[in-house]
């Protein structure tokens, strides 16, 4: 099981406004760097994967802001590091996964905001499930679905 | 490129007012009005007006090196330039107004013809100065500051000599229709003293156009220069424009190039205080960065796709340097795509929001991309699925080739500039102590109950060194680029032309050296004496007219050899001759406007009398940088 797929079943279950912070923290530093492994100028999607690279990077920073999130936890610098999307995956089989992985990313964050009292936590929610749903929508996804 | 307003329009404009119209044809009596001596001597003052503005911004720009044992060496250009300054203010003392004129823009407007060319000329030229102030500004303590690129090149030497050389020219072409109607028009039609006086300021026009012309002849403004001078545009951001899926390939690179612009405008324009700015944000700066590799990204596929089909074309040589130019963009690619991932590990004490350079760098990445894929929608959602354009498709002759040219260059030199301002905000953020880490990044060993931390030294060290490398890879891609654009003529050229500028570098190789001909003056534009009579007798016969010219430069030749043997303060022609002798007034027109050194060392005008300096004692003289011209001719010499 890839990476990927560890922290997509770690978000789909989380429950409550830290936890779902928590899963959020890791799965955008995941999106990064599955995107960053596909930043190949050679393959497809160049300007697609470089540009989530951005996307991704600033939602784990409006992620890391929340008041609520746990300071330290499952996803701090020692979770152990393994490759987000496995070797052989191809450019278009990553951009769907990574598609339906930041919609679910930003799908989570919208519920988090709903549930967040504190308006630093729904400002971060909205800055990242905003972020996360841009990922998406450079990958050929569809957000608002 | 982008059809925004150059300084070469209006200097074009204010070129055919002034040679349009009357001047050309002479005036006869029966054609001038009354009154219109005095008019057109008030339109004259306005255009003099800001001729001498003209020549003070040239004279700031030379600096006192150039002088020679306290004096400026006869036959430079600054020597010329404090030349013009004086003669220019001579011109403009004949020229005084009644009272409440000013000569400033406002006044009512001349209805003759002959007055209101020279009106239109002095409205262009004050909207030609205007626009080259519109690339610098005052600072609160009264420094000068830069507000573009072009600021540099306003103020470089080689376009300040160009500049005079413009001044020269439209004193010439002044100075032609202002003594023609000087000498023409009847008594009714002004005052003698005013004619006097209108004469008068016209020949110190000539004089001030014979200083420009000593200089040329000795150290020549190219043509390069002068082009250079022409296409300076105005600081004016061009409005955004996105592309609409429905353009060709050249108005996409028509596109590219006004949106380049626009970004270079607007990342000179608004550039927030990095020390503490809340505009100055981490995802502002990822976003950037992540632009600047797609659009190198971009480059690199347009100049290998140009590079194969100048191959095609069979030009081997420059397809070579084409696909040296796309190792060069991929370079840069490379380099920002470092510095976007940079930005993974390090953020900003502020965040959330994307200042407008982000914007409009995105902008740039579309047209860009509209350009290098074969989808009219593309976008960088497009994903994996997109298809570069064919080479045949994006130039299809050979003459297509220099837009898209044009349009990569401007991108990469876009880029370089990113790269420039981006590295000086991260540097003085980082000296802020503005750059921070999330505390998740970093190892276990460090126990920091907050969400963020300052960012340790070695990644700031490694962001600003990323920067800088991303600098120095655009800065060689469009160097590469610069170099094809000259070679086929793209019209980004003046790109490089205005950087050689700045730099004060020699003429760039392959640069036509050769000035255009309305900078040089035309043959007997003033006709003597006995030309003019022939030509108002309706002579045409090319025989008689060249003994008339024959005729002229003899009697002229003769006075000039007569003056050497008069004593200097008794060749002061113009206190004795319009009012008693108007031809010797048309003589002395006419061998002034000829630009002999030795003519006008002879024969130059006295200044007017409320302007006449005192002639200081010699040795004090040369302390203050005073130079007396009429006490000294023989300096009016060549050098």
């Amino acid at each position: 099981m890839d990476q990927l797929a560890v922290t997509r079943a770690r978000l789909e279950q989380a429950s409550g406004l830290p936890a779902i912070l928590d899963a959020a923290y890791d799965a955008f530093e995941d999106l990064l760097s599955a995107v960053e492994d596909q930043q190949d100028p050679d393959g497809g999607g160049f300007a697609a994967f470089v540009m989530s690279g951005a996307a991704a990077a600033n939602g784990r920073d409006a992620v890391a802001g929340a008041p609520s999130l746990p300071l330290t936890g499952p996803g701090d610098a020692a979770r152990p590091k393994s490759r987000a999307l496995p070797l052989e995956v191809t450019a278009v089989e990553a951009v769907a996964v990574l598609a339906r992985f930041s919609h679910l990313l930003a799908s989570r964050l919208a519920d988090a905001r709903v549930l967040a009292v504190d308006i630093g936590d729904r400002a971060a929610c909205a800055d990242a499930s905003r972020y996360a749903a841009e990922v998406c929508s450079l990958l050929g996804g569809a957000p608002d679905q | 490129m982008t059809g925004q307003a150059t300084f070469g329009d209006f200097a074009r404009a204010a070129r055919r007012q002034l040679t349009a119209g009357p001047s050309r044809a002479g005036h006869t009596s029966a054609a001038v009005r009354v009154g219109e001596v005095d008019e057109f001597i008030q339109a004259m003052h306005r255009l003099v007006t800001v001729m001498a503005r003209y020549c003070d911004d040239v004279a700031a720009v030379f600096p006192g090196s150039a002088q020679r044992g306290g004096q400026y060496v006869p036959g430079s250009w600054p020597y010329a330039s404090a030349k013009a300054r004086e003669a220019i203010q001579n011109a403009a003392g004949f020229l005084r107004l009644g009272e409440g004129e000013t000569g400033e823009s406002g006044h009512p407007r001349a209805a003759g013809p002959a007055a209101a060319a020279v009106d239109a000329a002095a409205v262009s030229l004050r909207a030609g100065r205007d626009l080259l102030h519109t690339h610098v500004t005052a600072r609160p303590d009264g420094a000068r500051a830069e507000r573009s690129g072009w600021a540099s090149v306003t103020s470089s030497q080689r376009v300040a000599r160009a500049l005079l050389l413009q001044v020269g020219m439209w004193g010439r072409l002044a100075a032609t229709r202002g003594a023609r109607l000087a000498l023409s028009a009847p008594p009714r039609c002004g005052t003698e003293q005013a004619r006097w006086n209108l004469n008068a300021a016209c020949q110190w026009l000539w004089v001030l156009d014979s200083a420009v012309q000593a200089a040329q002849r000795h150290d020549p403004v190219t043509a390069t220069d002068v082009a250079l001078l022409a296409a300076v545009p105005v600081n004016a951001p061009t409005p955004r424009r996105l592309p609409d899926g429905a353009e060709t390939a050249a108005e996409l690179c028509q596109g590219a190039i006004g949106c380049a612009e626009r970004v270079r405008h607007i990342a000179r324009a608004a550039v927030p205080d990095a020390r503490w700015s809340p505009a100055l944000t981490a995802d502002s700066l990822r976003h950037t960065a992540a632009c600047g590799t797609v659009i190198s990204h971009h480059c690199a596929i347009l100049l290998r796709c140009l590079a194969t089909r100048a191959g095609q074309h069979g030009a081997a040589g420059l397809s070579d340097r084409l696909l040296g130019c796309a190792d060069a963009a991929a370079d840069a690619r490379a380099s920002w795509l470092r510095a976007a991932r940079s930005w993974s590990r390090v953020t900003t004490d502020t965040r959330g929001t994307i200042a407008p350079i982000g914007a409009e760098t995105a902008d740039l990445a579309l047209w860009t991309g509209r350009l290098a894929y074969t989808d009219p929608a593309w976008t960088p959602a497009q994903g994996p699925s997109e298809t570069v354009r064919p080479p045949e498709i994006l130039s299809p002759e050979p003459e297509d080739l220099p837009r898209v040219v044009a349009a990569v260059h401007e991108a990469c030199q876009t880029l370089t500039e990113i790269a420039a301002g981006d590295h000086e905000q991260i540097r003085a953020a980082a000296q802020a102590r503005r750059l921070l880490v999330s505390t998740r990044s970093l190892s276990a060993a460090f126990d920091i109950p907050q969400p963020f931390t300052y960012a340790p030294s070695d990644r700031v060290n490694g962001l600003l060194a990323v920067y800088h490398e991303a600098r120095a890879a655009s800065e060689k891609a469009t160097a590469a680029v610069a170099t094809v654009a000259a070679e086929v003529r793209a019209p980004s050229h003046i790109l490089t032309l205005a950087r050689a500028a700045i730099q004060g570098d020699a003429e760039p190789t392959g640069e036509d050296s050769r000035l255009p001909a309305e900078s040089v003056p035309a043959a007997r534009e003033f006709p003597g004496p006995v030309e003019r009579i022939l030509q108002d007798l309706g002579v045409t016969s090319p025989e008689q007219l060249r003994r008339a010219v024959a005729v002229d430069q003899a009697g002229e030749q003769l006075i000039l050899e007569a003056a050497r043997d008069v004593e200097p303060g008794h060749t002061a022609m113009g206190d004795t001759s319009f009012g008693k002798s108007a031809p010797v007034a048309e003589l002395i027109n006419h061998m002034l406007a000829s630009g002999s050194p030795s003519a006008v060392a002879r024969l130059r005008p006295p200044p007017p009398r409320a302007a006449r300096p005192t002639v200081p004692d010699p040795a004090r003289a040369r302390q203050a940088g005073y130079y007396s011209m009429r006490s000294a001719p023989e300096a009016e010499a060549e050098p």
